[in-house]
């Protein structure tokens, strides 16, 4: 196996047809004035993905990549803590934001969720990505926070999340 | 005939309008030129904030952006020798060693007015160009839509280069993604798997955040953890000289014309306008041995071909609703979003929109030259922001860009999920564009198809008596063909 990534992108995807073809098997075959039906496209589009994931995984194991796919293992480690933040950031705005939804007096009027979960987000990112001053960290998370919660709620009347 | 040119004329200049673009322009230039943060991202982050807006007005915005961000791309590509974005590629190749002369501040200033004056060239064949092809497209019926769109989805060959069974892939998930939600024809529930947030479908802004900006954040962040820095070169006093630009009127217009014909052609790209404009301005001087040397010449070419690129991608995405590169192929999500169906009709439908656009991108340019100019001087300092401080807002950005069209927290998931699918297919060099296109396209392309057969009792001659639709579908074969060919050509040079 001369590349794994592509070997595995090419199984996943076949993994990515077969859920694809379970979920297509239950519409009608053809409609009363055509030939092809709902499923019509959907189907031709996960058999020319099958067969092109094939290749894929076939490429993979004749021909090695020009360069390495991935970066090494300490910054994919940082990369994954970043996302692992902002699904928490997420799951705060939309957590927070029903907490505050089912208040009868909420701490906010409107944005609450989105500016508590956006300052200890920024709080914790920013170190992450080397800014270890405290005081750059406070200043920069809480006068970001400040600015788009006026920008987006209040001038461009945005609604938040 | 008057009164619609007059009144989108009058729309594109009223006040919301021109502050709408010139906030487009000044956050395209700082997009532009911050390695990191592209022209796409920026078009697809400003989308959400537009939704609310008058037609007009949100054009103006995004068009604003769309020219502010390609020109932005020279600063970082002169002062710091890394392009701002994919279209000032070309512009490394003379804008460094300008500044290594102490020539940085003549090299920007003609940056800004070549991006000047190709796009306004490209704006006047947009205006000319335009209305007269949406005419010839009138008499379009199903089979040719179905074939312009096959025809748009060539685009995918040539942007997926070097990458063409990825790029294939990654079409076909953009496929296949689109068909989620009601059938268009017999009003059946595909591929939801019974969530009743997917009925309708997947929303498109909240996938473009997620694959053009969520993805491209979490790209940078690599930069960050490795300490990548940049180093701007410092601004020099001497200015652009009137002989300066009189000696390159011609190689201005050449560009121009280049950057602008390969504009209207899908399938070919901005960095293919730039280095062949650079290739005929040096072909054409009368000092070819200075180029690559830091040579004024050069610049003028690749950045009034890399600007002359947005009106002539325009054409196409306004007349038959297909787009001529990546950010266009994002307006052309902009325009539906706004309830706009890209092509002939909307020149009947919506002339007032239609002359407003075209006046909004006049404007656009107008401003990005005076924005230009007066940046040229503080230029190293945009440079200067550090990313580990951008990137978390961006995502805040991110946030703020999916909830805003439907204000579902189900869309903050799919920002999520796309932007860790982009970021992941970046990785295994799937490119990402092609699944955005085909996201797009694919609805034009499976209605009109199946109503062509409906019309015809299932008759498929009916895609081949049309010369329109053996034209499209023949380019289509021709292009698809081309490229597995390149692609092969490239893999023997590669074992050679």
């Amino acid at each position: 196996m001369k590349s794994p990534t592509d070997v595995v992108s090419g199984l996943l995807l076949l993994v990515f047809c077969a859920i694809g073809f379970s979920s297509v098997a239950e519409l009608p075959a053809g409609g009363t004035l055509e030939n092809i039906g709902p499923a019509g496209v959907p189907k031709a589009v996960l058999i020319l993905l099958s067969f092109l994931s094939a290749v894929l995984i076939v490429k993979g194991f004749v021909r090695a990549p020009a360069r390495p796919y991935w970066p090494d293992r300490r910054v994919l480690k940082k990369v994954g803590a970043f996302v692992g933040l902002f699904f928490l950031y997420l799951a705060g705005v939309i957590g927070l934001g029903d907490v505050f939804a089912h208040m009868e007096s909420p701490p906010f009027a409107w944005g609450g969720a989105f500016g508590v979960s956006t300052f200890f987000f920024l709080c914790l990112a920013l170190p992450l990505l080397g800014r270890r001053k405290p005081l750059e960290v406070f200043l920069v998370a809480s006068l970001t926070t400040v600015c788009l919660l006026v920008a987006f709620g209040w001038f461009f009347q945005v609604m938040l999340p | 005939m008057l009164t619609p040119i007059l009144d989108g004329i009058l729309s594109a200049l009223s006040l919301n309008a021109i502050l709408a673009n010139l906030m487009g322009v000044v956050l395209g230039i700082i997009f532009g030129a911050l390695p990191g943060l592209t022209a796409a991202m920026g078009v697809a982050l400003l989308i959400p904030l537009t939704f609310g807006m008058p037609s007009v007005e949100a054009f103006s915005a995004l068009l604003g952006m769309y020219c502010g961000a390609i020109y932005g791309g020279c600063i970082t590509a002169i002062l710091v020798g890394t392009p701002g974005t994919v279209s000032a590629a070309a512009t490394m190749l003379e804008g460094p060693a300008l500044t290594a002369k102490g020539e940085s501040r003549k090299a920007l200033d003609m940056a800004t007015v070549a991006s000047f004056i190709g796009g306004i060239f490209s704006a006047l064949a947009l205006v000319s160009v335009a209305p007269l092809l949406a005419r010839a497209a009138m008499s379009f019926s199903a089979p040719e839509y179905f074939a312009v769109a096959v025809f748009g989805l060539t685009i995918v060959a040539s942007l997926s280069q070097g990458q063409l069974i990825k790029g294939l892939i990654s079409a076909c998930l953009g496929l296949f993604f689109a068909t989620i939600g009601l059938d268009p024809v017999t009003g059946d529930m595909r591929n939801t798997f019974d969530m009743p947030d997917l009925f309708n479908g997947l929303a498109l802004v909240p996938v473009l955040v997620g694959l053009f900006a969520m993805s491209q954040v979490l790209n940078t962040v690599e930069d960050v953890i490795r300490g990548v820095q940049l180093k701007s070169g410092a601004i020099s006093k001497q200015g652009l000289t009137l002989r300066d630009l009189t000696s390159n009127a011609f190689n201005f217009l050449r560009s121009s014309v280049i950057g602008t014909a390969i504009g209207i052609i899908p399938a070919t790209g901005v960095s293919a306008a730039t280095f062949f404009a650079y290739s005929e301005a040096r072909r054409h001087s009368k000092t070819p041995q200075l180029f690559g040397k830091g040579c004024l010449e050069g610049i003028a070419a690749t950045e009034s071909s890399n600007n002359a690129v947005c009106g002539g991608a325009l054409i196409p995405l306004l007349t038959l609703g297909v787009p001529g590169d990546i950010v266009t192929a994002i307006m052309l999500g902009a325009l539906m979003i706004q309830g706009l169906t890209p092509g002939p009709l909307l020149f009947i439908e919506h002339p007032v929109t239609v002359y407003g656009i075209f006046a909004a991108f006049i404007i656009a340019n107008v401003l990005m030259l005076v924005c230009g100019l007066a940046a040229v001087r503080g230029a190293n300092k945009i440079t200067a922001i550090p990313s580990g401080v951008l990137m978390p807002i961006v995502v805040t950005l991110c946030v703020i860009g999916g909830f805003a069209v439907n204000n579902s927290t189900f869309d903050l998931l799919i920002v999520a999920v796309f932007g860790v699918l982009g970021y992941l297919m970046l990785k295994c060099r799937f490119p990402l564009p092609p699944l955005l296109l085909a996201m797009i396209l694919e609805p034009i392309a499976e209605a009109n198809f199946r109503r062509a057969l409906s019309i015809s009792h299932n008759d498929y001659a009916i895609f081949y008596t049309s010369p329109v639709v053996l034209v499209m579908l023949g380019l289509s074969a021709l292009v698809l063909i081309k490229s597995f060919y390149d692609e092969y050509k490239a893999a023997k040079k590669a074992e050679a």
